[in-house]
């Protein structure tokens, strides 16, 4: 253990570049019975820094966690707080630095709330020393913050699962802690309690603390984290910024799914939608093109289903600020551009010939027409393998005097459908393999 | 007195631990010293309380001269002592009991989940059926001890592997010691050729404080009180172990240390309390129950008021032991449980809502 604390890596991003490592680790290895928990991991938190350590179950965050605590001694590697060797410190050194929010709030049998949160001031005491005002008045304050004083005389047993941990995050603050390590923080909460409890944290990371959080709630993580460490199979994926970590790449890597990500419109946080999981076989296999013609925010879910059951989507030709365009950005969906309201020019209908051409089967959606998009209705004749979703007659949606009514009759859909599900249903059947070519295919489910 | 007292120290939710503390202190000391004195006054000579004051004051050089020599001898000789064994009993069981059921996270752990009172009973009976506690005056009680000592120790050999002990695994293997140790006594009993020792066997099983002495007094304090004050100064702690040990290590203690040092000490208490006074039921299992329903769970109030409660519980019942049936002498282990249990289960139907307390 005569290795050197690391020094802080030179990171721009987060306030107090130069301010020492609150927490460091380095080469960590924890393993049971021959099984590495704990592969390998180094990690550096500065002073005032929350750090958000995301990753499928299992990846090793709570070991981590309760490792760079001193709860549990890796097998190789280091840790340092505050620039002090963790190997080198008694418990009572290190209580009086870091606390800890476990995961599970334990069984406290009759202790009440106050007598618990008081707990947090015991490293702090001497021996012979018991809770006078200034305990007190410190554990009342931690218990304000996290609107649990009304549990005061409560005991913590009679209380809900949210509300004891919130009990025990007041515990954790009477602690006064330097670093803040928390395990699922907001598994227990409600959404209110969810915010008001990373707004607390980050404002006290604000004050100078430092806070590690295991969050299983991704879009939570990105939204109060200056930096996050996303873990998978004991080992680091990636690590920084949640803009450089939560890609879809990182995403589908470490937790098998396939997400899109995009920015909160309302907190410009990341957020991300689930398309689902990963399935290694049919990703592949389907390999299946289906173009969308849409707009005016009638293809999103269509498209968003197609990418769900492992097809390959484009999109037709889509105005600047459609909603649909939107739709499609997030989910990184190939479509022709066009200006807003600006019509459909030639290059722009030769780009959608294109992909029609490219397309094994092409879904027509419930879109009204105008002048500007009449083009996307034109490019259809012909087409052979076209899909309508039609609910309502299509004069109802006609802005064009009768001329879209027109090229709308001149189609032949192999299928009218009432809406994505019985369009993917129709889907699934014209691109089925023939029979001859389902002889030798194995199963594959959908 | 459920009621009562606890409209009396209902708001112990919102007090102190030292004002906790202090009421209970308070009122648990005037409890043992009226019982010590009533103690001192009953029994087949019946002697006044005035005579009984007379005596202590004449001790502390103040002359009243008002009681006979009779008098004298018995309080000071015979009633005394045992009162002070009984005391110092119920005071390492009361705390023992209340220490390992904060350590084993469990109200069910008593004093003999150690495997402490199945050795001590081991060591005095196979000392009484091979004669070897008429060896020398204080034979009986060292076997008792040796017993004891030894099966916690085996015990905790058992669980401990790699220098980690295993609670659960604690919890086990002392349930199957105990009971090797019970057939082993068993075995002993159904073997012992002479009546009498049989007699002395079964006397020694229900517990008893009769013909104690001053020298069992000087024996028995030294390891009591210190081991008393041990656990007292590891209350703290036994909070936090309560909730678990990673709870308690976050939040500093040194749980590979305190843990083994709270199980030694309360081997210690309990094998000299056993050594000295045979196995006295129910004791380190009611006291600290009762204590935690009035004054909650914290240890640093839970653990001192559990050695007073100990030393009030043993004494009225070895009093009562004394004097319920003359000239006969009920054993003090049958009145503890005789009265203990019945009022125990009273309690807890009574506070059927605050079971939570443990």
């Amino acid at each position: 253990m005569t290795e050197q604390c690391p020094a802080p890596a030179r990171d721009s991003r987060s306030a107090g570049t130069d301010s020492p490592l609150a927490l460091a680790a380095r080469d960590l290895v924890y393993e049971i019975d021959g099984t590495r928990i704990i592969d390998g991991v180094a990690i550096g938190a500065r002073r005032g820094e929350f750090i958000g350590l995301i990753g499928p179950n299992g990846a090793g965050k709570t070991t981590l966690l309760k490792t760079v605590s001193g709860l549990l001694k890796q097998q190789d590697g280091a840790v340092w707080l505050q620039g002090t060797d963790l190997g080198e410190m008694s418990a009572g050194d290190v209580a009086k630095v870091l606390a800890m929010l476990p995961q599970l709030t334990p069984y406290t049998f009759g202790f009440t709330a106050l007598e618990v949160v008081m707990m947090g001031r015991y490293p702090h005491m001497g021996r012979f020393q018991v809770e006078g005002a200034a305990e007190r008045r410190l554990a009342i304050e931690a218990m304000r913050l996290t609107e649990t004083d009304a549990f005061v005389e409560r005991t913590v047993a009679s209380l809900s699962g949210g509300e004891r941990q919130r009990v025990f995050l007041a515990r954790a603050l009477a602690q006064q802690p330097k670093v803040l390590l928390l395990d699922e923080p907001t598994a227990n909460l409600d959404v209110q309690y969810q915010l008001k409890a990373l707004d607390l944290v980050r404002s006290l990371v604000g004050e100078g603390m430092t806070a590690i959080a295991a969050i299983h709630d991704l879009p939570l993580a990105a939204r109060y984290c200056h930096r996050l460490v996303l873990m998978s199979k004991g080992r680091v994926l990636a690590e920084g910024t949640p803009e450089t970590v939560l890609t879809p790449q990182n995403i589908e890597e470490a937790f098998g799914v396939r997400a899109v990500v995009y920015p909160d419109p309302l907190t410009g946080a990341l957020t991300l939608s689930l398309v689902g999981p990963t399935h290694p076989d049919e990703a592949t296999a389907r390999g299946v093109r289906v173009h969308v013609v849409c707009g005016g925010g009638t293809g999103g879910r269509m498209m968003y289903e197609l990418l769900r059951a492992g097809f390959e989507v484009t999109a037709g030709v889509l105005g600047a600020g459609d909603t649909d365009r939107r739709a499609a950005d997030i989910m990184g969906v190939e479509y022709v551009p066009a200006p807003a309201f600006g019509g459909i020019d030639d290059d722009a209908h030769a780009a959608h010939l294109g992909l029609l051409d490219a397309a094994e089967v092409v879904v027509l959606c419930e879109t009204p027409f105008g002048a500007n998009n009449l083009r996307n209705l034109e490019a259809l004749r012909g087409r052979s393998r076209l899909l309508t979703i039609q609910t309502r007659p299509f004069a109802e949606r006609d802005y064009t005097g009768g001329e879209a009514q027109r090229l709308f009759d001149g189609l032949a859909p192999i299928a009218r459908c009432a809406g994505p599900d019985e369009a993917l249903a129709a889907i699934d059947e014209t691109t089925r393999p023939s029979e001859s070519d389902r002889e030798g295919a194995s199963e594959k489910g959908t | 007195m459920g009621i009562f007292a606890r409209k009396a120290i209902g708001s112990y939710r919102t007090a102190s631990v030292t004002a906790r503390l202090a009421v209970g202190a308070g009122a648990l000391g005037v409890l043992v010293l009226s019982a010590a004195i009533a103690s001192l006054a009953l029994g087949p000579l019946g002697i006044p309380v005035s005579h009984v004051a007379a005596i202590v004051l004449d001790r502390v050089g103040i002359d009243v001269a008002d009681f006979t020599i009779t008098e004298k001898l018995v309080v000071e000789q015979l009633r005394a002592p045992r009162i002070l064994v009984g005391g110092l009993v119920g005071m390492a069981l009361g705390v023992s009991g209340a220490a390992l059921q904060g350590l084993f996270r469990n109200p069910m752990a008593d004093p003999g989940i150690i495997g402490v009172s199945a050795g001590g009973a081991t060591g005095a009976v196979l000392s009484i059926a091979l004669g070897l506690n008429t060896l020398f005056f204080l034979a009986l009680p060292l076997f008792s001890f040796a017993g004891a000592m030894g099966a916690a120790f085996l015990v905790y050999g058992i669980a401990a592997v790699g220098g980690r002990v295993s609670m659960p695994t604690l919890l086990l293997a002392g349930v199957a010691v105990s009971s090797f140790l019970g057939a082993v006594v068993s075995a002993v009993i159904v073997m012992v050729p002479a009546d009498a020792a049989l007699r002395e066997i079964l006397f020694w099983l229900a517990g008893g404080l009769d013909g104690r002495t001053w020298e069992h007094v000087r024996i028995a304090v030294g390891p009591i009180l210190v081991g008393v004050a041990i656990i007292t100064l590891l209350s703290r702690d036994l909070n936090l172990l309560m909730l678990g040990d990673e709870e308690a290590r976050s939040l500093g203690v040194r749980v590979r240390l305190v843990r083994p040092l709270i199980l030694a000490t309360a081997a210690l208490v309990t094998g000299t309390a056993v050594a000295f006074s045979g196995t006295i039921a129910f004791v380190g299992l009611v006291v600290p129950h009762m204590l935690r329903l009035l004054f909650g769970p914290d240890h640093r109030v839970l653990i001192p008021l559990s050695a007073a409660g100990g030393a009030l519980f043993v004494v009225v019942a070895d009093t009562i032991a004394r004097t319920a049936v003359q000239p006969t002498e009920l054993r003090v282990g049958i009145i503890t449980a005789l009265v203990g249990a019945p009022f125990f289960l009273f309690l807890l139907i009574r506070n059927k809502r605050q079971a939570e307390a443990f």
